[in-house]
């Protein structure tokens, strides 16, 4: 963002829209000033994706507080039980039972049910930029890209497909081919078509552009959980690895499925 | 961006100004329906071409009494249009809409999508722990005066207000460095 000259008014006034103190008059009447600040819109909008950040945090800080809570009132109870020696040996016995149950659950547990079952298309699929298109008009390509979108999220698949295969045919050498490989291997992948998917992440990977690396990680990441759903597991690993070393968006989830896939390949001594 | 100049370049018929200004203002009135109407994206569009062509012909038409109200006559467009649509999509009266606005409080939606919020956090991640403690602080405390947060960290008013715009405007460029937008 270019360097903007503040408005302390008008920041005030976005503050209690965002904490809903504005009557709707109010929030009209600041939104007829942001249309005439678009840098504020922009910071509005990463106000409110902050704020749902925070609020999920906040929550889950209370949600641990709970599990702490509960924790002490089990430990008050244990200590009772402490005196009667026959009700702890059964108390052992019963969590020996259950967390040997537990063990052999996760043990047995297929490698598959833990790789992504279903790519959210509304939140996956990539599109060309609608808000940062302000000055300039849209290539052929991107508005492929965008009628694709519409198609695949309105439950018209395979129209979306077509778009991203036109897409693929007749703009090759654009950089929207490489969103159009990436979305069509997302639908091949909740089509079941693993084969397929794979190769169309293999396309992106071969056709991105080092400045992008959200694009990369995701056609990692999905690519290798197209390998798990393929039985592939030495090529998921190396997937998911980089996905892990690439340290972004899906670091927690790739180190967690490495952990299984290391167990399941026998790369860990127990 | 001064809008009156929509209004003179429609009179003077100059079709690049009006092009020009059109395209500036398309993405901000989408902003406004997804963010302050919880617009889904394919409406938003739909609605705001329907309403820019709307207002277009009535201030071709001069029915616009000041042109120093053209935003405000273009917003008000775009809002009523939006709630006629939801309206028909829904069946239900123009009035039940309405009683549903008026509801507060309003959910506000934010357009970034879950793998922006993912870098947003990562964004968040990278600040000093000072300063995600007072982000945290603020949004927690929703209700409490700017006096108190200030007091609360030892710094005035004043500063409270720079800090909180400087760390949003920095998470701002962050993630959109990150994404490379």
């Amino acid at each position: 963002m270019h360097k903007m000259s503040r408005d302390l008014e008008l920041e005030k006034q976005i503050d209690a829209y965002i904490k809903g103190k504005l009557t709707e008059e109010q929030a009209l009447e600041l939104w007829e000033k942001l249309l005439e600040n678009p840098d504020y819109i922009e910071l509005l909008d990463t106000e409110l994706g902050l704020k749902s950040i925070l609020e999920e945090r906040a929550s889950s800080d209370s949600a641990d507080d709970t599990d702490v809570s509960s924790a002490k009132e089990r430990s008050i109870i244990y200590s009772i039980q402490r005196y009667w020696k026959w009700m702890a040996a059964a108390a052992v016995v019963i969590i020996l039972v259950v967390a040997v149950n537990i063990l052999r659950i996760n043990t047995s547990q297929n490698l598959k049910n833990v790789a992504v079952k279903n790519i959210q298309l509304a939140e996956n699929l990539s599109s060309a930029r609608i808000l940062r298109s302000q000055s300039s008009g849209l290539s052929v390509a991107d508005s492929l890209l965008n009628v694709g979108f519409e198609a695949a999220i309105s439950g018209n698949v395979g129209k979306a497909l077509a778009m991203y295969n036109k897409i693929i045919t007749d703009h090759g050498d654009e950089p929207a081919v490489v969103k159009a490989f990436l979305n069509r291997g997302i639908i091949q992948y909740n089509n079941g078509k693993f084969d397929h998917s794979i190769s169309s992440f293999r396309k992106v990977l071969a056709n991105i552009n080092k400045k992008n690396p959200i694009l990369k990680e995701k056609a990692l990441w999905y690519m290798g959980n197209a390998y798990i759903n393929t039985d592939r597991l030495e090529q998921a690993r190396n997937a998911i690895h980089s996905v892990y070393a690439m340290d972004g968006i899906y670091r927690h989830s790739a180190f967690r499925l490495l952990k299984k896939l290391d167990y399941k390949l026998g790369n860990v001594d127990f | 961006m001064d809008y009156t100049q929509l209004v003179t370049a429609l009179k003077e018929n100059n079709s690049k100004k009006i092009n020009e200004l059109l395209e500036a203002l398309r993405p901000r009135l989408m902003a406004f329906l997804r963010v302050h109407m919880n617009a889904d994206r394919a409406d938003a569009e739909d609605c705001v071409q329907n309403s820019l062509l709307d207002s277009i012909e009535i201030i071709k038409e001069d029915r616009l009494n000041d042109p120093g109200q053209v935003v405000s006559y273009i917003l008000s467009t775009c809002r009523n249009n939006y709630l006629k649509m939801r309206r028909d999509k829904r069946t239900e009266s123009l009035d039940e809409v309405s009683e549903d606005q008026r509801q507060a409080p309003r959910q506000l939606q934010s357009l970034l999508d879950e793998e922006q919020k993912r870098l947003l956090e990562w964004c968040l991640n990278q600040l000093k722990k000072e300063y995600q403690k007072f982000m945290q602080y603020w949004f927690d405390h929703p209700d409490t005066h700017t006096n108190k947060v200030a007091e609360h960290f030892g710094i005035s008013v004043n500063n409270a207000w720079t800090r909180k715009h400087r760390l949003i405007k920095k998470l701002n460029e962050c993630y959109r460095k990150k994404s490379n937008l």
